[in-house]
Order: structure tokens, then sequence, then C-alpha cells
């Protein structure tokens, strides 16, 4: 009996989806520092980290040849190459059914308002932290 | 320079130190500088839009060793990859903030990706433009806030 119960209380990781494989997350961020931060968040979940992408074009790219392996984008915003918005701008127009969160340290209402409207799910402002990020991601793939 | 462009800088500064380190910043007197340089190691952001410059954050090396430490849980130098990735982001997140809070006041502007420099009293030119600094006395050591912004007309 203590073993079922054991076994019923023991949470499913939120990496995993309901047949037990993982989420496959792509990051584009030209930070190692977030990209490793974040890294460890989501493998404590055990989401699978699909690759990571440190400039606008290496992520589209990316997306577009993973593609339709990816189940969610996090996305910066000031990168070199080609920003954020640019690259949330054509992985929709590639795949309107994208699911893409934009992490940045910038807040301004323009930027999130801008990002919303061109199909982002959500947005989280730097710095980051394990709760915030791993709530927003589990509402975005619900 | 305006100096209402100066306050969320400081501001910004201030609220990730506590968010991040958990301590207190005790900010000095302002200065201006016709010359600025870099003793130990160093984070340039470049600032674009309605007026353009440059935020360059200082930090004694004690204090980068203790940043670096803290935000990724763990010891790296100053000279390798992820020491400075580090340093990096905390410019990102501090510069981040305070354009946040100009555009809360009215005032646009976008961000370059920062740069960090690590040397040994590295001079820079000022390309005319005066430069506020503002020191700060952490338990842990230095920092100091350099900003140069000339309006575009």
């Amino acid at each position: 009996m203590k073993i079922i119960e054991e076994h019923i209380n023991k949470k499913q990781p939120e990496g995993l989806k309901p047949d037990g494989t993982p989420y496959n997350i792509l990051i584009i961020d030209d930070s190692m520092f977030i990209v490793k931060q974040l890294s460890q968040i989501l493998a404590s979940e055990s989401y699978n980290i699909i690759d990571t992408a440190t400039d606008g074009e290496e992520g589209v790219r990316k997306y577009k040849e993973l593609y339709p392996k990816v189940d969610l984008v996090t996305l910066d915003i000031t990168m070199p190459k080609k920003d954020g918005l640019q690259v949330l701008k054509e992985i929709i127009d590639f795949d309107k059914e994208a699911k893409v969160i934009i992490i940045s340290a910038i807040g301004k209402q323009d930027f999130v308002k801008e990002a919303l409207l061109l199909g982002a799910k959500n947005y989280i402002v730097k710095p980051l932290n394990r709760e915030k990020v791993l709530e927003r991601i589990k509402k975005v793939l619900m | 320079m305006r100096i209402d462009f100066i306050d969320p800088f400081l501001d910004a500064t201030e609220e990730i130190i506590r968010e991040i380190l958990n301590i207190e910043p005790k900010r000095g007197e302002m200065e201006l500088k016709e010359q600025e340089s870099i003793p130990d190691i160093g984070v340039f952001v470049g600032l674009t839009g309605q007026a353009s410059g440059r935020m360059l954050i200082n930090f004694d090396r004690e204090l980068a060793s203790k940043i670096i430490e803290v935000m990724n849980g763990e010891q790296h130098t100053l000279d390798s990859e992820m020491g400075q990735a580090t340093i990096g982001e905390l410019g990102n997140m501090i510069t981040g903030r305070a354009i946040t809070k100009l555009y809360e006041r009215g005032f646009h502007f976008n961000l370059t990706p920062p740069s960090v420099i690590v040397g040994n009293n590295v001079k820079i030119s000022t390309l005319g433009i005066e430069t506020l600094s503002v020191p700060y006395e952490l338990e842990y050591g230095k920092l100091e806030i350099n900003i140069s912004i000339k309006e575009n007309v």
C-alpha cells in the first residue's frame, strides 16, 4: 500500500510529455551564462535541450532544420546579427504554431507588446529564477 | 548630458546588485570625467535610440570573482569564457533594467550586446562625450558606473 501511495505521489517531471518522452527546447541566446543557467533549470525537470544558437541567424536556421521536433523556443532579444524580434517574426512566418518565449533583460512595454503581437507566447524579464522559468514554460506547453 | 538620464542607471544598478548578491551597495560621490579607464575588469554596453552613448561598469578583481561565484554557484576565473560571460550578463541585466525605467519616463533607448574587457589600467578615449562616474562600495569590493550619453538632435 505504501509503495502504491509513493508511486502516486511521485510527481512526473514537468519536462516529460504524457507518453514519457521529453519536450524539446531550442535555446537562442548569445550569453553563455544564460544558456548554462537555462539548461540547468530545464534539465532539473527533465526537459531536453535539443540545441542552442548564439545569434539570431543561427537560431532561425536551427529552428527550420529541426522542424517539427522543437516543442518550445526560448529567445533573447539583444543579439548579434539578427535581433530577437526579427527572429521571432521569421520563426512565426515559417511555423505559425511555434511556441516562443522571450527571455530578455529589457522589460520595456513597447518590446513586450510587439513580441506578443508578433506571436510570442510569453515574456520573461531577467534576472531568471528557477520557479519563474518553469512556471511560464509549463503554462505555454499546456 | 541630461541628469534625468542618469538616475535610472543608478537605480537599476542598485536593484540588480541587491537581487543578485543580496547586499546593500553604498553609493559614492558623482564625478565628471574626461578620461575613462578600466583598472581591472569592465563591461561596456552601447546605447542607441533617442540618444546614443554607452555605459561602462568597472569591477575590481575581488568583486568580479565574487559575482562570478555567486551567479554560477561555482568559481570561474576572470580569464575564462564563462567568467567573462557572467560579467557581460550582469552588464546586460543592469542596462536592460535601466532602459526599461527610461522608457517609463518617456525616453526610448535600445542596447547593444555587452563587451567585457579584462586588463590592467586600460585607457579609453571618450570621443568628446563627457562621462559621469559614480563609485560604489560593496561588501566584496568596488564597482564604478560610467555613463556617457549624447542626445541625438
